[in-house]
């Protein structure tokens, strides 16, 4: 009784999925990336009744197509990994189309077990759906549950563990009108003729019949080809429409069959009340009002609350400070340890962490209510001028924390035109360590007018390069198709989950490359490599009318931004900047430390998203950009 | 009845029958605002099939009835297809055919 299971659990985007995960994990997860590919994968372990399980979060789909990346992985994870059971969480209240995605999944000759999820809001609806009739027509075990409310867990995993030990299951059999029926045998039958299938031949006909690109490029036999060819335009003409319209219209002439079989309407149904909260959510006017007043309380309370966390953190760190250089090390190597990576840890957790921690805590919030498609919804239209869709905007909030997982969120988008354009311009949008820096220096020396000024500069700039990328950047923009789901109430265990993933990732990722970079600086000092570099430096401070002092701050802030304003000081001794920089020079010093390089953690971001070239690029571009607008700016502020 | 409009002009709360998609946008781009050159013409060729594609597995077919829910005059529509909400970005429902039914 050694063998590990495996079950992957399937479904449409919003359907409780995640909850579902989370009961039938307990919160023992491992979150990382599908081999090579840009897309989160989870997996969890557990036993039960005597069995090892491990259970594969697969993402949230319409259908197995090849629109995007996750209905690749989840198909071929499925077809491949061959998963003892799948378990295909539907969203009950929305049954033709979570039956649409079934059906491909049964395709596929897995053996499911069918959730039919969210059942508290079928009965809102005063409908009732006949789930002993459900699975005589499906062929597959079916049981209502509602995840959020803890209902129908245990019987789903007694079924699941009941057909583990069994081992084996009905894979249930979807019919189609004759035309296509006979054609999909036709074709079956040939492909009889080729050797090693990755799929079943039943799903590669269909999909072939409905013109499936990457299927296409598998099927290496041209025979195969050129029949596909004919059935496919026999199916036109008989049907009047592209082939792929009477593929997909067939499954969903079957869904709205078994939808009408099962469902019964008991009493009327009860107002909807994310019907009413759109009114105001989505509305032309106070739509955008609730959005604007919301994010910039999100930014209150992420920065009034990061900065007293921030504080307490740093404070605490420095406590230790005198305890450690009591130690008897030789004095080099103790200014190397605490100053280098001892302070990159610090800078980590007192400076990142206090941040987007609460950031991520509400991006998650606003993710599970369903606000986040509503905010995507409202920007769209803005979106479409820099050639992308509202999705995007999401990243784009989030990097006001930080660009690093801006870039990873950007994955969001379908397309990788509309992924490169957001991450670019993500690594434009102020971070929460940027913020510091204009807060710090521009707020406390030239007032707030100024500060806003930077931003607002900041916001045209990204306008500009965003019109600029859509323009030059190969490709057409993507429209928005979205599924705009009901408004909920917040599951408090999803969101805690989501958070502490996000900052997992962040920190393995982002805290390495910021303890090295901080060595080497470190390393950089101690050497006395500070004085030529300051030289070398000289004809970019004249061209900015800075300090060469000031300048050299700049190269530590590749690393981290912030460390421009706290090397400012220490080269200076002084946080009285006011004493050393002229107003002009401060307002310089901080558009351009805004705008000029993606610190080290974005531009390893950029790489691992894009690759070398993407991240040398932007790296470089923004570099010469901020020399050129910096020095523009210079000269502007000299001649008036 | 011969009333064939695109989805982005159909006014709110409206309901209508879906007729079919436009997948050549044309050698002009209201995107790029120039005559668009062939690499560009294919790319957005192989866009449109690939949209539509998702539109129809969204539900939106030829012949499915849907209701316009929400429809300013910027930004997307959002319309109710087999009793769910989907949001369609303004120049995606510009290319979708549909037919106003009389009530």
């Amino acid at each position: 009784m050694n063998k590990t299971f495996t079950v992957a659990l399937a479904g449409n985007a919003n359907v409780g999925k995640s909850v579902i995960f989370n009961q039938l994990t307990g919160g023992s997860q491992i979150v990382g990336n599908w081999p090579g590919k840009t897309v989160e994968k989870a997996e969890g372990f557990t036993e039960q009744g005597g069995l090892r399980i491990r259970i594969v979060d697969l993402p949230g789909i319409y259908s197995l197509s090849t629109y995007s990346e996750e209905e690749i992985v989840s198909r071929e994870f499925i077809a491949h990994e061959h998963p003892d059971l799948v378990v295909d969480i539907i969203d009950a209240s929305n049954l033709e189309r979570n039956l649409f995605f079934l059906f491909q999944l049964m395709e596929l000759e897995v053996p499911i077990v069918v959730a039919l999820n969210q059942y508290d809001v079928v009965e809102e609806k005063g409908l009732e759906i006949d789930e002993q009739k459900l699975s005589e027509l499906l062929g597959l075990p079916v049981i209502k549950t509602i995840a959020t409310k803890n209902r129908g867990l245990k019987e789903l995993f007694q079924v699941i563990i009941n057909i583990l030990k069994r081992g084996k299951n009905g894979r249930g059999k979807v019919e189609y009108g004759k035309e296509v029926e006979s054609r999909i045998k036709i074709l079956s039958k040939a492909l009889e003729q080729l050797q090693e299938l990755k799929y079943p031949k039943r799903f590669i006909a269909i999909k072939l019949l409905e013109k499936d690109p990457l299927m296409f490029s598998e099927i290496k036999s041209t025979e195969i080809i050129n029949l596909v060819r004919i059935l496919y335009k026999e199916l036109e003409e008989i049907h009047g429409e592209k082939s792929e319209t009477v593929i997909i219209s067939e499954r969903y002439a079957v869904a709205s069959r078994i939808a009408e079989a099962v469902i019964t309407k008991m009493r009327k149904a009860k107002k909807d009340l994310s019907d009413v909260l759109d009114k105001v959510a989505l509305h032309r006017f106070w739509g955008y009002v609730l959005l604007i007043s919301l994010v910039l309380f999100i930014f209150f309370v992420v920065f009034k609350f990061g900065s007293y966390l921030s504080g307490m953190i740093g404070s605490l760190f420095s406590l230790l400070k005198p305890y450690f250089m009591y130690l008897n090390i030789p004095v080099p190597l103790k200014e190397l340890i605490w100053n280098g990576a001892i302070e990159g840890i610090i800078a980590g957790f007192a400076i990142v962490l206090p941040y987007i921690a609460p950031f991520y805590l509400i991006l998650s919030i606003l993710e599970d209510t369903g606000y986040l498609a509503r905010i995507a919804f409202l920007t769209d239209n803005l979106m479409h001028r820099l050639g992308v869709h509202g999705k995007a905007f999401i990243p784009l909030i989030e990097s006001f924390g930080c660009n690093v997982p801006a870039i990873l969120g950007s994955r969001v988008m379908e397309r990788k035109r509309d992924r490169l354009i957001v991450s670019i311009l993500a690594t434009l949008v102020p971070c929460s360590a940027r913020t510091v820096i204009i807060f710090g220096l521009v707020a406390v020396f030239l007032g707030p007018l100024y500060a806003i000024l930077i931003y607002v500069f900041d916001f045209i700039l990204i306008f500009i390069v965003g019109l600029l990328l859509n323009k030059y950047i190969k490709g057409t923009p993507t429209g928005l198709i979205m599924e705009m789901p009901r408004f909920r109430k917040p599951v408090f265990k999803v969101i805690f989950r989501q958070t502490w993933v996000r900052l997992k990732e962040f920190f393995y990722f982002a805290m390495p490359i910021i303890v090295t970079a901080n060595i080497v600086m470190e390393g950089l000092i101690l050497l006395k490599f500070i004085g030529p570099i300051t030289s070398a430096l000289s004809p970019i401070s004249r061209f900015l009318g800075l300090p060469s002092l000031a300048t050299i701050t700049l190269i530590f802030g590749v690393l981290r931004k912030e460390l421009t304003l706290i090397m400012l000081a220490t080269f200076y001794q002084t946080t009285n900047f006011a004493k050393v920089l002229t107003p002009q020079q401060i307002f310089i010093f901080g558009f351009v430390t805004m705008i000029y390089i993606p610190c080290v953690a974005t531009i390893a971001a950029l790489k691992r998203e894009f690759g070398n070239l993407t991240a040398i690029l932007v790296s470089i571009g923004e570099f010469i950009g901020a020399l050129l607008l910096g020095g523009l700016l210079n000269l502007l502020l000299r001649i008036f | 009845m011969e009333s064939k409009k695109i989805l982005s002009s159909i006014v709110q709360g409206k309901k209508v029958k879906v007729v079919g998609f436009d997948y050549h946008m044309g050698l002009f781009s209201r995107h790029h605002h120039r005559l668009l050159r062939l690499h560009e013409a294919n790319d957005l060729e192989r866009h449109g099939v690939f949209f539509t594609r998702r539109l129809q597995e969204m539900g939106i077919l030829p012949g499915e009835i849907i209701e316009v829910l929400r429809n300013g005059n910027i930004g997307p529509v959002e319309v109710i297809v087999k009793n769910s909400h989907l949001a369609i970005g303004r120049g995606i429902a510009s290319r979708i055919y549909v037919e106003e039914i009389d009530e």
